[in-house]
């Protein structure tokens, strides 16, 4: 695609009444076309090529961060309700139990087992299981989406 | 392209394979907690002597704990009452289980093996498997 530019040459032109006029006036007859210097076309798409990769960059940046923090506080949320529901059911004694001493674990690994599964703090797992895989997939998505652009 | 759509077919069933199993090790762990916890409510009156919300209260009420059935193969909590061959401990949520031991059942304090050294106030977690009257059979104390 060719560009092409229209210079309007201004200068101070007498009135026919013999009056000056104080402000230029674009002669049609003047005009003279002039080629664009080369490559302008590209610069031009390249600005505006920039512009949209920053203007992308910064609703990434911002999402990122924003899922972030929000990932985070789910963990830190998460992580405290495990702890608290560990404590309470009881499952760290019987796992304590069990690592104290292997030959009653193996002799009683049935009764261990069940007692062990019995007290899994279910909930609590899987909302910290959650809430890591949200962190996971924010910190991989942002690198998928900055290797992208 | 043969290949991948067999690869899927492996994961997918493998997939599948593992989620039943944990499906069914979730079903068969409710259904144990289940069983105790009705065992145990239906004996309260047995064991404890008395319903849990005295004579008073509403006595067809379960006196089950809030929030989540009761573990039969594992407890912990603090000696309330000591008898012959069983004692009764307070464990979370103040529910109390009768251990019921016997010669099999094995006692440690640390590393060491102890008889008879059980009292009031101790600490002690117990490892055993439930009966049909809801108290808890102790091999591990």
């Amino acid at each position: 695609m060719k560009i092409s530019l229209i210079y309007f040459d201004g200068e101070k032109k007498k009135s026919p009444g013999g009056m000056h006029q104080k402000a230029s006036f674009f002669r049609i007859s003047n005009m003279r076309q002039v080629e664009p210097p080369a490559g302008l076309y590209g610069r031009i798409i390249l600005a505006i090529k920039r512009e949209q990769e920053l203007q992308h960059t910064r609703r990434l940046v911002f999402g990122f961060a924003g899922l972030l923090v929000v990932s985070f506080l789910a963990v830190s949320f998460s992580w405290t309700m495990l702890i608290n529901q560990m404590e309470n059911s009881g499952i760290l004694y019987f796992i304590s139990a069990a690592i104290s001493d292997f030959g009653t674990f193996f002799a009683l690994w049935q009764n261990f087992s069940s007692a062990i599964l019995e007290s899994l703090p279910i909930t609590g797992l899987i909302a910290f299981t959650i809430s890591i895989g949200m962190v996971f997939f924010t910190l991989r998505f942002f690198l998928y989406k900055k290797n992208y652009y | 392209m043969n290949k991948d759509i067999f690869k899927w077919i492996i994961i997918g069933l493998a997939g599948f394979v593992i989620i039943v199993l944990i499906f069914s090790a979730g079903m068969l762990i409710g259904e144990m907690k289940a069983r105790f916890s009705y065992r145990w409510a239906e004996s309260y009156h047995k064991n404890f002597a008395g319903p849990k919300t005295g004579f008073f209260g509403d006595w067809r009420k379960l006196p089950l704990p809030p929030g989540d059935f009761i573990s039969g193969h594992g407890a912990f909590g603090e000696i309330i009452e000591v008898k012959e061959n069983e004692f009764v401990i307070k464990g979370r949520e103040n529910v109390e289980k009768v251990i019921i031991t016997s010669e099999n059942t094995t006692i440690t304090k640390g590393r060491a093996t102890i008889k008879n050294g059980l009292k009031v106030g101790d600490r002690v977690v117990i490892i055993g498997s439930p009966n049909e009257e809801g108290q808890i059979e102790a091999k591990l104390i």
